[in-house]
Order: C-alpha cells, then structure tokens, then sequence
C-alpha cells in the first residue's frame, strides 16, 4: 500500500505491481569488455501522467548522433556509448572517474505507448523522452444510460 | 511531490502569499579526469543539465573551485515516479599549484562535460651570475 501511494498510483489500475520485475529490467545492461560503468547506466528519472510518461537520462559527454532510443509496445530502450577521452602523449593522469564504453538500459513503461509520437530532446548532457500513451490503451469512458 | 502537501501550499496562497514548496537537492560532486601535460593542467568534468552561464570557476590562493547551479527541470501535472538522480547544485574544489598563468585559464563547455585548461606558468629563466674575481 505504502509503495502504491509513493508512486501516485491508485490500486485501480497498477501498471508498477510488477516494479520488483521492472526495476530488474532496467538494471540490465550490456557491458563492453572495458566498460567501467556500473549497471544501470544512464540513470534515469521518470515522470508518469496518465496519458503521457516523460523519461529523463543523464548523459554527459555523449553527442546525440550516438544515441539510440527504440520503442516497442511498453518498453523503451536508450543505446549508445561514450568515447574514451583523447590522451595525447605526454599527459599524466592523476585522477579519473569518467568511464567510457557502450551502455543499454531497457525500461518497462506503465503502458503501451505510440511509439510514432515519441519525441526527445537533448541539451547539455540531459536526454529527455516524452512517450504518449497508445490510444488503444488509454481507459475509455463508459456512458451509463438510465432505463 | 506529495500531493497532499500541494493542496494544502494552494489554499493557503489564497489568504496571505505562501510560496509554493521548493524541490531541493544537496550539491553533488561532478565526476571528473584530471591530468597535466608540461605545459598545462586539465580538469574534465561531468555536469550535465547546466548551460555555460551557470558554471563558476574560481582559482584562489592554489585552490580550483568548480560550482554549477542547476535549476530542476519541472514535469507540472506529472507524478515522479522513479528518479536515479538529483538536479542539485554542483561543486567541487581541487588542490593546484600556485604556478599557474591565471590570465589564460579556459573552460569549454559541449554535452554536458565542461573541459577546463589551466597553463602553466612559464618558468623563470635561469640566470647566469657572473661572479667577479676580487
């Protein structure tokens, strides 16, 4: 009960009572064999309204013709990878907590969305999806008609 | 945020002006790389969700002060459902040599990493002393 009123969600319709099973998924990510990020990258922030979910990732230092978003049904799919920083020679590191590598991450949506009206936005480093709802899918209201 | 929170900042508006409740984040700590060439010191961070006008770096008495305000991006109307990450100020402050040409420092940034350069400062020429015989 707790968890439904922390998501927003009332028990009427409870896309998130799989979260345990979707918080698993996002968490699935294919490394590369020197990737140095730890799982779950991008971390993301999601927003949900009843019609529309907006999922937010930072990105820093991945240029925006190397990210791939795929949408199917009700998962979303951010791809890409970040190069490695140039080293020219005689540059001494002294610190580095930038990874590199490829990342994947797969979230599972509260619903099926049109994946034809997705749009995404990138700026500084910040990558922002807004997925419409499928309309197959949205609740439809049902007249009552008295006798 | 919590919406029963909301309701109760929205009545209360009507009668004297009450501010609508602030999301806050603590200040985070930017990733960063850090290396030296011979001729210069490099700081690469990662910042993203804050454009160049908000990034303040300040060099002072050896110390390189790194700070970015962020404003959060507001969803009205939307639940948060999730959220993996804070949109805080960012900061942080590192240790340099005070042999550095403060004048030429440079900060670029493109895709949410700012690059800052740091030349050195040019070594003082070794004099030669010429010692007269007595």
């Amino acid at each position: 009960m707790l968890r439904t009123q922390r998501f927003g969600f009332g028990p009427a319709w409870s896309p998130w009572r799989d979260f345990s099973r979707m918080q698993s998924e996002m968490d699935r990510l294919f490394q590369s064999a020197n990737d140095s990020y730890a799982p779950g990258f991008p971390p993301v922030n999601v927003y949900t309204r009843e019609d529309q979910v907006i999922v937010s990732a930072e990105l820093p230092g991945v240029p925006a013709d190397k990210v791939d978003i795929s949408v199917l049904d009700d998962t979303l799919t951010i791809k890409g990878a970040r190069a490695a920083e140039e080293r020219p020679e005689g540059v001494t590191m002294h610190r580095e907590e930038r990874g590199s590598g490829e990342f994947a991450r797969t979230l599972r949506l509260p619903f099926r969305v049109e994946a034809s009206s997705v749009d995404a936005k990138f700026e500084n480093g910040v990558l922002e999806i807004t997925l419409p709802r499928a309309e197959a899918d949205r609740p439809k209201r049902i007249a009552v008609h008295g006798a | 945020m919590n919406t029963a929170q909301n309701e109760v900042a929205t009545s209360a508006a009507a009668v004297p002006a009450v501010e609508a409740p602030v999301k806050t984040f603590r200040p985070r700590a930017p990733r960063v790389d850090v290396s030296e060439s011979a001729d210069a010191y490099f700081v690469t961070a990662d910042v993203p969700g804050v454009p160049m006008d908000a990034i303040e770096v300040t060099i002072e008495e050896g110390r390189l002060e790194l700070s970015a305000k962020r404003t959060a991006t507001e969803h009205e109307g939307y639940r948060t459902a999730f959220r993996q990450f804070g949109e805080g100020d960012y900061r942080r402050a590192f240790t340099i040599p005070e042999t550095i040409d403060r004048e030429s420092v440079r900060a670029d940034l493109r895709d949410g990493v700012l690059r800052i350069t740091i030349p050195k400062a040019q070594p003082a020429k070794p004099q030669k002393i010429r010692i007269s015989a007595g």
